[in-house]
């Protein structure tokens, strides 16, 4: 019987339980597709100003993917690890390449320190944010994999403590501090 | 900047963080005085913390990022709308929903107009769609003007203007034409009572579905529509249920869309995870949203933009803003409804819609709602669910009480006594007593109430052992003794309830003195007829069956139903509990037609006097229901657990204990008949209901999760019957106790499930546990005690530890012929597996004989369609298949086989392993055809039902592998024979014995590919293994030794071969006889082998032998016979005996052309050996002559 992806998730699950890393990598694909899958069926019935978080998307995938009737903590965790570079990945391959085709690479940084009235739609260009947070990972790549667990993932503080396996007061120190950071270099506009 | 930098900016930043501008450009001149950079960026990263507050987390940031992920993803453009779907013709597109699209499609017959929804299955497996099916079959049930009629649900063909055709499954809703009740309560610009009204019309409908077990899982304003004239439409009722792949909650199927739009309408436990955690108060708790939501126009809890773990956290933990916040009017019982609609505990909410609808039509009335009223209550029934002692305190108190209301009455009227004599206190006196009558009156009520409600619901059977009565219980029996002199009935009477209570509670030890003590008081005091006596007694029978005191509890049974019928009459309900106390007696004796001609007519008299749905008349049901169970009679076991599923439901309603007791029964008939389909609905609703009405960790509820676990194991899912099956198990220890009777049989099942698997090393374990427990609670002899051992030496034999299994075996049987007798179920259980263990020791007569025995008791016993008469059939059909004596084998297999067919359906693993073995006799027979069509029909469905590496599916595919080998297509069979060892290996282990069965077989195939190397390899490792633990003389472990000294020969390595063929030999001639077909083989191929090395006066001598022999058996057309004739010749011509040699190759010659035709390879060879025959001897015409016939055969 071919086995179905949520069996060959949970088998890969338990992999990872039992410290196998190269299991990751097979997770990877199963998540790559079961994004793609939940995002079509989103786009396809919602109305256009929905917002939608990519945690969202992930979270979904994740029902999707894991049988919660006999799922461990820990696999949950260990799923978002994964799901979470997934979504990193789709999303900024995809805006490399749109960047790439419409404009050969002239792009907009986000700008914080705009004035605060009227609220200012805070949009974030991925490119740059993921620019950034490859820089953040070369200074201390625990950060850079915090904010890609949290932002991309979803993950709670005690999960991503969990998956990194450092204290909670060790991510919660990271994420301030890798936010501040990120802040700080999405708002250096290099307008012309 | 490097990364130690860095991280030192991170602790300075954090630190600094924490002070105010002042104290951290202080902190910092203290903390990096001379590294400026540092510095620098950690005043930067303060400069941010305040901006940076919100960022990656502050939803308006992701307005852009939505645009950006729908770019990515959206690939693929919406399918086009279909033309036609199955018979309906789509007219257009109403929505895109939750789980799939709906159309407006239009019905010819009868025509209307129709919503169609179409359902998104990511895969369609089969037991999904069967349950979409059956979903479907019960939504189409449910007739309510509030709720939008389900016409038609199905699987179609689904048909695109460019002809595309795909299946799916679809809904056929009746089409409403509506607004939804947000938009309409708006644009009516209804009041809030208006409103609240419209509430208790969906309540009205919901309940209605609820009522035939309809939960929707998925309410929420979009999926209610008000029609013109104000009728609300609850729509896509159940959807969400029938479409639910694998009974995981509606999270688990619902897309990102839908469940955006949902989460603000999901109750708690649907963020749980467990599907079971969902019932009709799940939809309870909508409704409490959706009127929270028109009433204060908010949702309780604004989740919608929300990730949604955050939303489930704020769900499950923070209570909703108050109604009465929102507006004053709502203060008091509106709040109230709603309040207690939207409790987070489903039990603390409404326990149905209808209640709830009563509830807002009692406000709408200004009469006094429930939910307060109920709220004292309420409390009382949460203190009694929390504190699982509270049974036991109550009884606690209750038996103090008793000790001493008796204690005072007793003393009263021996005050009394005292003071008889004089006569003035004679008033006073009179006055005592009465008072002490009435002590004893309220004592007796106390001891009533003690059995018949406290203790009652004690009883571990149906509640769960507890330890604090067990607590009460041995501090009431100490305080017995002594301590009512004067006062023997009172004594007697509490004895006799205390060891009725513990032998309720499983607790048999304890009460054996208890009540035969009572007995004895009560009966010298009272009488042997007088009523208590006789309940005593009927106590005391009940005990003596279930500590396996077989004999006493007949005669005592006896006893007391001849009493009962003298004092209380025939018809007396007392009477029939005691008929059917017998009755189950002789059940356990094997006396089922005692047995069964009591319950007749006991049920007979039930239903007379008591009529049919009289709820003890039920029971006595139950009991013939079980009995015909144990006899095999499947059918009127069948038709009567129908009836009595349809009484229990009619009477006492769906989720009464009793009905789902009596659903359960059922379930499992099915399931032993093969017919999941039918069993599993029935399976998976009991368990629901179940967990909802006794909880999950009700022993009850455990039983069913454990037939269920069963049930997956019959599908090919072991390991998922695995895991359901020790949470079974893990629950009962932790509920029960590890010796409980239910704790026992929850892990004998595991040990079976375990076994048929082949995972012997699992099982036995279990079966060793399971056997000393039985043996320390209810002693060596007990039936039980009896059925335990005889699992385990089964275990033993399946291991190959024979001499174990036999040791075991035959106490087993021995004690059991001795306590139950020949004709008793058990003994004729334990008989199989004796005849199987004689099987496996190659001691075929033994075998055979024990089978013979047992044959006819079976047939007697249980019946002609029993599994445990078909399975001796099957089993003497293989031993006479294993002696070659196929023309007696041949009709038992087909007898075996249509039974199969007929009791389990086509599809059971029983069935195919009859058809297997039926095949293996065809193909040893060379019908090949036969054998093929079988084999591939047998894995067929193997695959199918079982699964790819299912040891059925094994065994088929080496089966038709041996066939392909013996048909001369090597080709063919080596992918089946490297596949079947690869799965084996892998699921059995190395060393179990199909592993080295088809290992065994692909060892020779690769000998006859000329493939020494592997061959070799392999074939040594069977045969060590099995020379390690079958022993150097089992039939199996000659196999491999001879498969092994056949690849020596082929590999021309003779001396080895020799020694080897030798071996083998001697071992077949003492294990299977000197006629065996094996025996004849090997005496054919050491013959062979003797004259290749030129040791011809041996070879002469055994092939003359083996010859003869073969003529006799086999006859003188047959290829064995053939096959030595021709060897015998060859040896002749060496031996240079030429004149007999010459006999012996005309004869050949002419049977040759008799079995095989005259241009046949065959006969080449036998024309051959005359051409060596005349060169050998000299006679070069001759062979001249020869050489032409040969040339002529092969130019043509």
């Amino acid at each position: 019987m071919a086995s179905s992806p949520r069996a060959e998730t949970t088998r890969i699950l338990a992999d990872l339980e039992s410290g196998d890393r190269s299991a990751a990598a097979k997770l990877l694909p199963l998540v790559y597709d079961q994004l793609h899958a939940v995002a079509d069926s989103f786009f396809r019935r919602q109305p256009r100003n929905h917002t939608l978080q990519p945690t969202a998307l992930v979270h979904e995938a994740y029902l999707r993917l894991v049988d919660q009737s006999d799922e461990k903590w820990k696999s949950r965790a260990h799923f978002f690890a994964v799901a979470a570079k997934a979504m990193r990945q789709i999303l900024i391959n995809h805006a490399e390449r749109r960047g790439a085709a419409k404009r050969g690479g002239d792009r907009h940084k986000l700008t914080l320190n705009e004035e605060l009235t009227p609220a200012p739609r805070h949009d974030i260009d991925l490119l740059v944010l993921d620019e950034a947070l490859s820089r953040l990972s070369n200074l201390s790549e625990r950060m850079g994999r915090v904010v890609e667990l949290r932002f991309f993932g979803g993950l709670t503080v005690a999960e991503v403590a969990h998956v990194l396996d450092v204290s909670k007061r060790t991510v919660e120190g990271d994420w301030e501090t890798a936010r501040a950071w990120l802040s700080r270099e999405l708002s250096e506009v290099d307008s012309p | 900047m490097t990364p130690e930098d860095f991280e030192r900016v991170r602790e300075l930043f954090l630190a600094a963080r924490e002070l105010n501008v002042a104290g951290r450009s202080e902190y910092l001149d203290q903390a990096c005085p001379n590294d400026p950079a540092i510095r620098k960026e950690v005043e930067a990263l303060l400069n941010q913390a305040g901006e940076a507050k919100n960022l990656l987390e502050a939803p308006s940031q992701f307005a852009g990022l939505r645009s950006e992920i729908e770019r990515v993803f959206q690939s693929t453009d919406a399918s086009p709308v279909p033309e036609r779907i199955g018979r309906y013709s789509i007219l257009g597109t109403l929505g895109d929903g939750g789980m799939g699209v709906v159309y407006l499609a239009e019905q010819e017959h009868p025509r209307r107009k129709v919503a169609l929804k179409v359902v998104r299955f990511g895969e369609a497996s089969r037991a999904m769609l069967r349950r979409f099916e059956h979903e479907a079959s019960i939504l189409g049930q449910l007739d309510h003007p509030g709720i939008a009629r389900i016409y038609d649900a199905g699987i179609a063909d689904m048909r695109t203007k460019d002809g595309l055709t795909a299946r799916c499954p679809y809904f056929a809703m009746e089409y409403v034409q509506g607004e939804g009740i947000r938009d309409y309560v708006k644009h009516r610009k209804l009041g809030f009572r208006e409103q609240f009204a419209l509430i208790a019309d969906i309540c009205d409908a919901v309940h209605h579905a609820h009522l035939k077990g309809v939960v929707h899982r998925d309410l929420k304003p979009g999926n209610i529509l008000v029609t013109e004239d104000g009728r609300i439409k609850v729509l896509d009722f159940g959807v969400a249920r029938a479409t639910d792949a694998d009974m995981q909650t509606v999270t688990m199927q619902t897309e990102v869309g839908q469940l955006l739009g949902t989460v603000p309408y999901m109750s708690p436990e649907q963020f749980s995870g467990i599907s079971a955690n969902i019932d009709t108060r799940t939809d309870i708790y909508a409704l409490g949203v959706i009127c929270y939501e028109l009433l204060a126009d908010r949702l309780p809890h604004d989740v919608t933009h929300v990730p949604i773990p955050q939303a489930a956290r704020i769900i499950t933990d923070q209570d909703p803003t108050a109604l009465t916040v929102v507006d004053k009017i709502y203060r008091g019982d509106v709040d109230t409804i709603v309040s207690k609609a939207l409790e987070k505990d489903k039990n603390r909410r409404y326990q149905s819609a209808s209640e709830l609808a009563d509830d807002i039509r009692r406000y709408l009335a200004d009469e006094p709602i429930a939910a307060r009223r109920a709220s004292t209550v309420y409390q009382l029934r949460k203190f009694a669910r929390r504190n699982k002692a509270l049974v036991g305190g109550v009884v606690a108190t209750l038996l103090a009480l008793l000790v001493g209301v008796v204690g005072i009455s007793v003393q009263a009227v021996r005050i009394a006594h005292e003071r008889d004599l004089a006569r003035e206190a004679r008033r006073i006196a009179e006055t005592q007593r009465a008072e002490a009558e009435r002590q004893a009156a309220i004592s007796r009520a106390t001891v009533d109430f003690l059995n018949e409600d406290l203790l009652a619901a004690a009883d571990p059977y149906d509640l769960g052992r507890d330890v604090t009565v067990r607590e009460a219980l041995d501090e009431a029996a100490g305080a017995l003794d002594g301590r009512f002199p004067d006062a023997p009935a009172v004594e007697a009477a509490i004895r006799v309830t205390l060891g009725a209570t513990y032998s309720n509670l499983g607790e048999h030890e304890p009460a054996r003195p208890l009540l035969e003590e009572g007995l004895r008081l009560i009966q010298a005091e009272l009488g042997e007829d007088h009523p208590e006596t006789l309940d005593a007694a009927g106590y005391l029978g009940l005990l003596y069956s279930r500590l396996g005191m077989i004999e006493e509890a007949e005669q005592l049974d006896i006893k007391t139903l001849e009493g009962r019928r003298r004092v209380l009459g025939e018809e007396n309900l007392r009477t029939l509990v005691a008929m059917n106390n017998l009755a189950v007696v002789y059940q356990i004796q094997g006396r089922y037609d005692e047995a069964e001609a009591l319950l007749t007519k006991c049920l007979e008299t039930h239903r007379r006097v008591w009529g049919a749905d009289h709820p003890q008349t039920l029971d006595m049901l139950t009991s013939l229901i079980t009995l015909y169970g144990d006899q095999g009679r499947f059918e009127d076991a069948e038709e009567l657990a129908i009836e009595m599923l349809d009484a229990r439901r009619r009477t006492l309603g769906a989720d009464h204990p009793k009905t789902l007791t009596a659903m359960q029964n059922l379930a499992s008939f099915y399931a032993e008949r093969g017919r999941f389909e039918e069993a599993e609905p029935l399976f998976t609703t009991c368990l629901e209901s179940r967990r909802r009405v006794l909880g999950e960790e009700h022993p009850a509820t455990l039983v069913t999760l454990s037939c269920l676990a069963g049930m997956f194991d019959d599908l090919g899912e072991y390991e998922k019957a695995v895991t359901w099956s020790t949470e079974a198990l893990e629950a009962n220890r932790r509920v029960l106790g590890e010796e409980h009777p239910q704790t026992l049989t929850a892990m004998t099942r595991l040990a079976y499930l375990h076994a048929r698997n082949s995972r012997y090393d699992l099982a036995e374990p279990l079966f060793v546990r399971v056997l000393e427990l039985r043996r320390q609670v209810l002693g060596e002899e007990h039936p039980r005690t009896l059925q335990a051992l005889g699992h385990l030496a089964f275990i033993y034999s399946a291991q190959g530890r024979l001499d174990e299994a036999e040791s075991l075996n035959t106490k087993c049987l021995e004690l059991q012929r001795r306590v139950l007798g020949d004709e008793n179920p058990a003994t004729i259980s334990t008989m199989i597996t004796m005849g199987l263990l004689y099987k496996r020791q190659g001691r075929y007569d033994q075998a055979e004989s024990m089978n013979l025995e047992a044959l006819p008791l079976a047939r007697n016993v249980l019946g002609k369609d029993h599994p445990d008469t078909l399975s001796i059939i099957n089993n003497l059909a293989v031993l006479y298949r294993r002696q070659g004596r196929y023309e007696e084998a041949e009709p038992l297999y087909i007898e075996a086989l249509k039974a199969h067919r007929r009791v389990f359906g086509e599809t059971h693993r029983r069935t195919l392993n009859t058809m297997i073995s039926l095949a293996v006799l065809y193909r040893n027979r060379e019908r090949y055809d036969e054998a093929e069509s079988l084999y591939i029909q047998a894995l067929d469905i193997s695959r199918q039902t079982l699964g790819e590496e299912h040891q059925t599916t094994l065994n088929a595919m080496n089966g038709l592998g041996k066939l392909y080998r013996a048909k001369g297509e090597p080709d063919k069979a080596e992918p089946l024979f490297v596949a079947a060892c690869a799965g084996a290996r892998r699921t059995l282990g190395d060393e179990h014995d199909l592993a080295l069965v088809f290992m065994n077989n692909l060892g020779a195939l690769y000998t006859e590919q000329r493939r020494f190397d592997d061959a070799e390899r392999l074939l040594t490792e069977v045969t060590n293994v099995r020379r390690r633990t079958l022993g150097d003389e089992h039939p199996d472990t000659l196999t491999s030794i001879s498969t092994l000294a056949d690849l020596h020969f082929s590999a021309n390595r003779l001396e080895k071969a020799a020694s080897l063929f030798a071996e083998a030999l001697a071992g077949r001639r003492r294990a299977l006889g000197e006629q065996h077909v094996y025996t004849l083989d090997s005496m054919y191929e050491l013959g062979t082998t003797y004259r290749k090395l030129g040791r011809l006066d041996e070879a002469r001598s055994l092939l003359e032998e083996t010859l003869s022999m073969q003529q006799q058996s086999l006859g003188p057309n047959d290829d064995l016979t053939l096959a030595s004739s021709y060897e015998l010749a060859m040896t002749l011509i060496d031996l240079k005996k030429f004149e007999e040699a010459e006999q012996l190759a005309d004869e050949l010659h002419t049977h040759i052309i008799a079995a095989h035709g005259s241009d046949d390879t065959h006969t080449q060879k036998a024309i051959e050996l005359l051409v060596r025959l005349y060169d050998a001897w000299g006679n070069p015409e001759k062979a001249a002559e020869f050489r032409a016939q040969l040339s002529a055969e092969s130019s043509r």
